[in-house]
């Protein structure tokens, strides 16, 4: 289109809204609540009128549009005014990115017509906003429709801006900036530019959010979902999805097959509607208000349906859909609070959550129900070639069926490597190809010679190709990450070891405090304190929410990592990774990242760095990769001493040919490390723990700093030695614990407890496993050829040998963590060979047969053991309960002691332990 | 050039079930459970926790310092008996002090917890004491005797709620 004929069409868009909008709100009428400012007017007028700072309510998230109206009212001289008169500039400026939207997507003069005619009809946008002024929704619309628009132009500058403004109108709207990003990363755009276009809107989204969540605290997601269980709430969900914006939305229903297609080529659509989908799916009374957000995607939808109709010539569901939007939007009709409620917003009717009730609601809903069933039904004419679809008949009909007939020729064509033809003189989607882009991984597929009709692909040899199994294996480790994360939150703050730290922050800045508290005379730990301070004062006095918050959200990258570090890319590699879980998160050493926190817990940060550090080594290079490593050493080494196990990540991943990061990246961690320790030693003078610290387990008892000084004061070194040889043996037999035989004491002592069994059994069988793998892989290594899985077992011997040696001092599980977690994906690696090794049928059946009992032994174990970490969650609220409650109330006790005891003893109070036999669970971990 | 057959039935990896079963099974059904329970839990049902205590005596008997200070903060007297189920003294539940509770419990915390808010006769805590030997807690024996001075001799005593069976 010329740019004159661009032109005319989006003013004829912009006329033709604006003038339904004037019918529109000429028959509406407007809210009398509040002199129209409506149940929201006073927060909305406080925040025109006085900024930010006055939102103390719903709109403290939802701040744009009223700031806008602030600015406005300057030269209307009334906000109510201002407010409206918006509301006309949002629809002007949806309609105009509307038709933007659709003249890229290619469709007609006639369907643009027809699209920006019923946008302006319907209720999400213009009844809505003619009605109640003071909603931001017609304000969200536009904004995330012109961020869109603008995006799929790559205008980027005004997308941003625009996405902006819709993260900051509300929470639904930071949709346009993620699907901007999902967008720049399917079209493989620099991550410079997608962080330097996106960062903004992002960021604008999460201050707003963090703002909120501290003046506010959180909002109980599971409350919502109750309401899915109320046959009433689900059928009004099912009518507003088809008729939220009128008949777009009946004929986008219709044809699923056009959904799947765009959402398969393009996933950012569905990226931009994953905000109102979370929102949806955890249940809001208000059903459709989120979905305003989704706007655009309806739209090239109805692009996509506009071509297929085209192409079929018929035109009837046309009709069908202006007449949808007539009945359901009921553009014309008058409205009052009663019917407000009664059209638009049944559910809260229903609940008696409106202040209007309505005795005849269902009689009134029942023929509406009824109504879209049957438009629905009389659009769905393809429904015998969907149904042949369906039953695989409409092979290649797709793009996602291209895309499965494509992964499956890469996969057979990765084994040998080289240029594989996937597909001569058939013409493949350019979804299918976007598809297969997307779900791969750059540095494993490119696309030589993708033709029309030709379709050749070079896939490196050994290639391990797939998608939707890792994205099902994000799932397993995200569902983890919540069930032990629900039981985090279910153990106070913790009295020792936390609060004191948190009494030690509540003064001063936080560089004062980060100096003050820099070191001592055995550690050096600045970030340690900068991270609590920060997150202290960030809480605004929700420490709870905070440092538990903070605390989950590490399970959850941690184990997300952990996935992404094993890659599994077959469903039989999936099956696998409950059990990779149950080893990451069974293990005796990962205990101490989860039951306590100090309260950010330390070895988790530090555990996460490890596992970073190690997506780093596997990730595809380049200059950012160097800079992200020497920035995640740094953030290491200065926040805990086992920090510098980063640095042995790195540099195992380097010896093991890793170029991820390159030369120039492990000499920037290098020094990072060596002005480390200038730092620490030369100009601090922070020496190193001693004997003193701390109880140490030692043979089958443990010795208080007196008996060890005693024993080992004038020679230390030989328990050092011993220290170093426990811990290693602690992560790969679970025995010693901290230094002392435990299992071997109960042995002897005739107290030998289910649980003690489980462990030992587990790590045995497990680091047998392991050993077996380094077996038969040596020779290779000799050779110094290795594959992504021995790299991962390597970097485990090195953060093993490392992690043990910066704990000669004295042993304590916990301590082991980095190489308890990096021994959880060694032992997972190589039980994946095993497996692979047991399809020999070379083998005896009966080796094979005792082979898939010791992995049931190993499985079982180790699902103990993940169980065992929930049960102990559980027991350690308890035992921290109980500890709170000797804590003494007098005047002396300082304010915050006496908050946290309130908060343990009575406002949040720790669940009871589970009822399950406590011998086969090992809660002294 | 590789051209490959065109049937994408043909390349998948020819893994063994049974080990992947053998490796899968069992950890999935455990992860299912617990996000079950999770689930339960977060709709407000707690099918696999203990009953919390419902009396005074109960929250001492089970060594639950933090119920039993909540039952003191929301009212009740450390000084007047309630009901408590005790398995060795039969199926009905018996009427006991908070203090009686401590001593069959035998937790140490507990004691600590309570002695500043109980009013004990020297005769009622020399029966706290055997009560507590007679349990076999030698150390809330010891904590109980403490204000007795001198060594409490249990010579003769039975416990009158096993006595009286």
């Amino acid at each position: 289109m010329t740019r004159s004929a661009v032109l005319v069409s989006m003013t004829t868009s912009v006329v033709l809204a604006l003038a339904i909008y004037a019918a529109v709100s000429h028959a509406t009428g407007r809210i009398d609540v509040d002199g129209g400012r409506g149940w929201v007017g006073a927060e909305a007028f406080a925040i025109a009128r006085h900024g930010l700072g006055a939102a103390d309510g719903a709109m403290r998230l939802q701040p744009f549009v009223p700031l806008a109206a602030g600015v406005v009212s300057r030269a209307t001289g009334e906000v109510l005014p201002a407010f409206r008169v918006l509301n006309l500039a949002w629809l002007a400026l949806l309609a105009l990115a509307a038709d933007w939207l659709l003249i890229q997507r290619g469709v007609a003069p006639a369907g643009r017509v027809l699209a920006v005619g019923i946008l302006a009809g319907s209720i999400a946008t213009a009844k809505l906003a003619a009605f109640y002024a003071t909603l931001p929704w017609l304000g969200v619309a536009a904004l995330v429709m012109l961020a869109c628009a603008a995006a799929v132009a790559d205008r980027r500058v005004l997308a941003a801006a625009a996405a902006t403004g819709a993260a900051l109108a509300a929470p639904v709207g930071v949709g346009a900036a993620v699907f901007g990003v999902v967008r720049d990363l399917r079209l493989r755009r620099s991550r410079l530019r997608i962080l330097t276009s996106w960062i903004v809107p992002v960021l604008a989204f999460a201050a707003l959010q963090v703002r909120a969540f501290v003046a506010g605290g959180w909002v109980s997601l599971f409350d919502g979902l109750r309401l899915w269980t109320e046959p009433g709430f689900v059928a009004w969900s099912a009518y507003f999805a088809i008729s939220v914006a009128g008949g777009l939305t009946l004929l986008v229903a219709s044809r699923p097959a056009t959904i799947r297609r765009l959402t398969a080529g393009e996933p950012e659509w569905l990226a931009l509607a994953a905000p109102a989908v979370l929102v949806t799916v955890f249940g809001t009374p208000d059903i459709w208000l989120p979905w305003v957000a989704c706007l655009p995607l309806v739209l090239v939808a109805f692009a996509g349906w506009w071509h297929d109709t085209l192409a079929d010539r018929r035109w009837w569901p046309v009709l069908v859909a202006i007449a949808f939007t007539v009945v359901t939007q009921a553009p014309l009709a008058r409205l009052d609070v009663a019917r407000y409620f009664a059209d638009w917003f049944p559910y809260r009717v229903a609940a008696g959550d409106a202040p209007v009730t309505v005795p005849d609601l269902l009689a009134l809903w029942t023929p509406r129900w009824l109504l879209a069933v049957a438009a629905v039904g009389a659009c769905l004419v393809r429904l015998p070639a969907m149904l042949l679809d369906r039953a695989g008949l409409g092979f290649v009909r797709t793009g996602a069926s291209w895309a499965r007939f494509i992964f499956a020729r890469l996969r057979q064509g990765a084994e040998q490597g080289g240029e594989v033809l996937v597909t001569a003189g058939l013409r493949v989607p350019r979804g299918a190809r976007a598809l297969v882009s997307g779900l791969s991984h750059a540095s494993e597929v490119t696309w030589p010679a993708a033709t029309g009709r030709a379709l050749a692909i070079r896939v490196e040899p050994g290639a391990r190709l797939g998608g939707r199994w890792f994205v099902v294996s994000i799932g397993l480790a995200l569902i983890t990450a919540a069930t032990v994360g629900w039981f985090i939150t279910g153990i106070p703050i913790q009295l020792t070891d936390c609060v004191v730290n948190l009494l030690d922050v509540q003064e001063g800045t936080v560089w004062s405090v980060t100096v003050s508290k820099s070191g001592n005379a055995a550690f050096f730990r600045p970030l340690l304190w900068t991270a609590l301070k920060v997150a202290y004062d960030l809480s605004g006095g929700h420490y709870f929410a905070v440092f538990k918050g903070i605390h989950v959200v590490q399970v959850g990258v941690l184990l997300v990592l952990a996935v992404r570090l094993l890659r599994p890319r077959e469903a039989w590699e999936v099956a696998l990774v409950p059990l990779a879980l149950a080893l990451l998160i069974g293990s005796h050493t990962f205990a101490g990242m989860v039951l306590e926190g100090f309260p950010i817990n330390t070895y988790m940060t530090i555990a996460i760095c490890c596992f970073a550090a190690a997506a780093l080594s596997f990730a595809r290079g380049g200059w950012w990769i160097d800079v992200a490593a020497a920035l995640l050493c740094v953030f290491a080494v200065f926040t805990v001493e086992s920090g510098l196990l980063v640095w042995v990540v790195l540099c195992t991943g380097y010896l093991a040919g890793s170029r991820s990061v390159s030369w120039r990246g492990i000499a920037m961690t290098t020094l990072v490390v060596a002005g480390y320790f200038y730092v620490r030693f030369a100009v601090l003078h922070i020496g190193s723990p001693g004997l003193i610290e701390r109880s140490s387990g030692f043979g089958l008892q443990v010795l208080d700093p007196p008996d060890l000084i005693a024993r080992f004061g004038t020679n230390p070194w030989p328990f050092y030695a011993y220290n170093i040889v426990a811990s290693v043996l602690d992560v790969l037999f679970a025995e010693p614990r901290a230094g002392a035989f435990v299992f071997a004491h109960a042995i002897v002592g005739g107290t030998v407890a289910p649980w003690m069994v489980v462990n030992v059994v587990a790590s045995t069988l497990a680091t047998l496993v392991l050993f077996r793998y380094v077996a038969l892989r040596f020779r290779r290594w000799l050779r110094w050829t290795f594959d992504d899985g021995d790299r991962l077992v390597l970097m485990f011997f090195g953060v093993l040998a490392a992690n043990a040696t910066i704990s000669y001092a004295y042993t304590k599980s916990t301590i082991m963590s980095p190489a308890g977690i990096f021994y959880a994906l060694a032992v997972a690696v190589a039980l994946r060979d095993w497996v692979v090794s047991l399809g020999d049928t070379s083998r005896r059946t009966v080796a094979r047969a005792m082979a898939a009992a010791a992995i049931v032994v190993l499985s079982t174990t180790w699902s103990l053991r993940a169980a065992a970490i929930h049960f102990s969650l559980r027991h350690q609220g308890e035992a921290q309960r109980r500890e709170w409650a000797f804590v003494p109330e007098g005047p002396e006790t300082p304010a915050l002691t006496r908050h946290f005891k309130a908060e343990a003893l009575w406002t949040r109070p720790a669940p009871w332990s589970l009822d399950l036999p406590a011998s086969w669970f090992d809660v002294t971990q | 050039m590789i051209e490959v057959p065109p049937n994408p039935e043909t390349v998948e990896l020819s893994v063994p079930a049974l080990p992947v079963v053998a490796a899968a099974a069992v950890p999935a059904v455990v992860l299912v459970v617990i996000a079950v329970v999770v689930l339960l839990e977060a709709a407000g049902r707690h099918p696999y926790s203990e009953m919390p205590p419902q009396t005074m005596a109960e929250a001492v008997l089970r060594g639950d310092v933090a119920t039993a200070a909540r039952f003191i903060g929301l009212g009740a007297d450390p000084n007047s008996p309630s009901a408590v189920h005790v398995p060795d003294l039969g199926p009905a539940d018996v009427s006991m002090t908070p203090i009686e509770a401590a001593a069959r419990g035998g937790s140490d915390d507990m004691l600590l917890f309570l002695e500043p808010s109980i009013t004990l006769s020297p005769d009622a805590r020399r029966d706290l004491v055997c009560l507590a030997r007679a349990e076999r807690h030698a150390n809330a024996a010891d904590l109980l005797a403490r204000p007795l001075g001198g060594a409490v001799s249990c010579d003769g005593w039975a416990d009158p709620r096993k006595h009286t069976r």
